[in-house]
């Protein structure tokens, strides 16, 4: 879904440009540079508790990303995702979500990452459209397996600004994720646990918590520069 | 009024040195003028006051060289060839480079001038010319000057370097351009740094030897060249060899994934709105400690890892290839370089 309203997102056609771009990038003059694109598929579980119980709705996002990494230390990605999440909770209604974000990283050490992102996501229904503006910071540990091409990856991160149009913003917002990434030449295959998770204070109609976890399936292609360890 | 007092401010608040210099100026137009007039006995005392040791006022080299030229052509009009020959060789050794206009002055000036010119031996190098140089298609040119006929050497030489290149090594009469392509011994481009001009001269008509050098600077100009890729790290190199420690290790960090995404879908996750997200968590953690048993089995047995030795091969000569890839794009780079050439403090005999 279209964050703006322009119309429904295709994110499998982003993710397409993404990979054809890298596929013309010339690798001369680039050396520093890592170019990536990642095709990704989440499964989405979305839990709403507004004080009358559990609201819950899932379905798969599709997602398309673009990254660009300096001198293996410096990292900038763009992110659009958009899906359908369909609820079986008797009077709640599907939803659709899309969401654009961008992120960039700084790895201090080759283990460690450390992130700062901003996304702006929508939900819609047909009677109402609610949009989220989410801003955080991070950091990411991973973690070479000697005796094969996995990496493990454990993230956690602070939610320090979520702005969503009628709700005060929310006492809790964290996000916490793990997973493994396998790597074979320029193309790396992962899968990734993720929560994010809101709690938004009482202001006299009941407490509203929300979460989202996903299982997400990505596929990544690098061009350009020095690779992750395992290629 | 206005400009009046504006003119009379500046004059004092100009320096004494400047003032002097103006003086002598001054009384240097009024003695041409007379000249170019022909009251040569009217010009004479002017141009005798000025070279005087008594003339009060700062006189600079050029005036003096000037005033000496005059003084030597007044005398030629006036029948006094000796001493006016005195004078014209007094202007010639103070600089190499004085010549008269055969438009502006007589037969008989110019060829007592030719004569003092072969009397006197002097050789001489003017101050070298900020330029900007490409080495490829175009040349530094020096100026250098004898007075008469003599086999003269002109060599430049970075500055502390006693290895010198040869520009010119012949016999030569009055002015002459010596070109030099930016090069030193060996092909070399001259690296940025001071260098000396230096110009020898034996004279073929006197017994006399002179020499005078001068210095400038030579800086690059080119492109900005491209870093080599570093070496590869140990952390960016595969292990050769599987050992069981490793495997070990393997194993707890997959177990580390699997225990991070329970965690994160148990303690971090809002229990109150149930626990369906878990079994997302459970499926990653799975595959995560199945992927660390399957590495902790792998390396029960030690042994070499033929894809990895072949792998780290491949990627050292990766880095090669970008690394000669980098140096020829950076050897393109070099060859464009402009020298940019400027006078330097300095100047000797």
């Amino acid at each position: 879904m279209n964050p703006g309203g322009g119309g429904p997102t295709t994110p499998s056609a982003v993710a397409g440009r993404v990979l054809l771009c890298l596929s013309l990038a010339p690798a001369a003059g680039i050396a520093q540079i890592t170019l990536s694109g990642t095709a990704a598929a989440s499964l989405v579980v979305h839990q709403v508790n507004i004080g009358y119980g559990v609201e819950e709705s899932s379905g798969l996002l599709l997602a398309g990303e673009g990254g660009v990494t300096f001198r293996s230390r410096l990292g900038l990605t763009i992110r659009a995702a958009g899906g359908s999440l369909s609820t079986s909770t008797v009077g709640a209604e599907n939803r659709d979500v899309g969401e654009v974000g961008i992120e960039a990283s700084v790895s201090p050490a080759r283990w460690l990452a450390l992130r700062a992102s901003a996304t702006s996501r929508t939900y819609s229904t047909a009677i109402a459209r609610q949009r989220w503006t989410i801003v955080g910071v991070g950091a990411e540990a991973r973690l070479d397996f000697a005796t094969s091409p996995v990496r493990a990856v454990l993230r956690s991160g602070l939610l320090p600004v979520v702005t969503v149009k009628g709700l005060p913003e929310p006492d809790v917002a964290l996000t916490a994720g793990a997973g493994i990434e396998y790597c074979t030449g320029s193309v790396i295959g992962g899968l990734f646990y993720g929560l994010e998770r809101y709690d938004f204070p009482d202001v006299g109609t009941g407490r509203r918590l929300e979460q989202v976890s996903t299982l997400t399936f990505r596929f990544t292609v690098q061009r350009g520069g020095r690779r992750g360890t395992h290629q | 009024m206005r400009r009046l007092a504006l003119g009379l401010a500046l004059a004092v608040a100009a320096p004494p040195a400047v003032r002097a210099q103006t003086e002598t100026a001054d009384l240097l137009r009024q003695a041409q003028e007379l000249y170019e007039r022909l009251e040569i006995e009217r010009a004479l005392p002017l141009l005798r006051q000025i070279v005087s040791p008594s003339w009060p006022h700062e006189i600079t080299k050029e005036q003096r060289v000037q005033a000496y030229t005059y003084l030597g052509a007044s005398l030629v009009l006036t029948g006094v060839r000796d001493s006016a020959l005195l004078y014209f060789r007094g202007a010639i050794e103070r600089d190499p480079f004085t010549d008269l206009d055969a438009r502006r002055f007589t037969p008989a000036q110019l060829a007592l001038f030719r004569q003092a010119r072969r009397l006197t031996f002097a050789v001489a190098v003017r101050p070298v010319a900020a330029a900007r140089v490409d080495p490829r298609t175009e040349r530094a040119t020096f100026t250098v000057v004898t007075t008469h006929v003599a086999s003269v050497r002109v060599e430049l030489r970075p500055a502390g370097d006693q290895t010198a290149v040869v520009l010119f090594h012949d016999v030569n009469d009055g002015l002459r351009e010596v070109p030099w392509d930016g090069l030193l011994p060996g092909g070399h481009l001259a690296p940025p740094g001071r260098y000396a001009l230096a110009v020898v001269g034996r004279s073929q008509l006197v017994s006399r030897s002179d020499s005078m050098q001068v210095y400038f600077t030579v800086a690059h100009e080119a492109p900005p060249l491209e870093d080599t890729l570093p070496e590869l790290a140990p952390d960016q190199l595969l292990p050769e060899r599987l050992n069981a420690s490793a495997g070990r290790k393997d194993l707890l960090k997959g177990l580390g994934v699997a225990v991070g995404a329970l965690v994160a879908s148990s303690v971090a996750a809002n229990s109150d709105l149930g626990r369906d997200g878990r079994v997302l968590a459970i499926a990653v953690g799975g595959m995560a400690g199945i992927a660390g048993v399957s590495a902790l089995l792998n390396a029960r047995h030690e042994r070499d890892l033929p894809a990895s030795v072949a792998e780290n091969a491949r990627r050292r000569t990766a880095r090669l290839a970008a690394n000669a890839t980098i140096a020829r794009r950076n050897a393109e780079k070099v060859a464009q370089t402009v020298l940019v050439i400027l006078p330097a403090a300095g100047v000797g005999p």
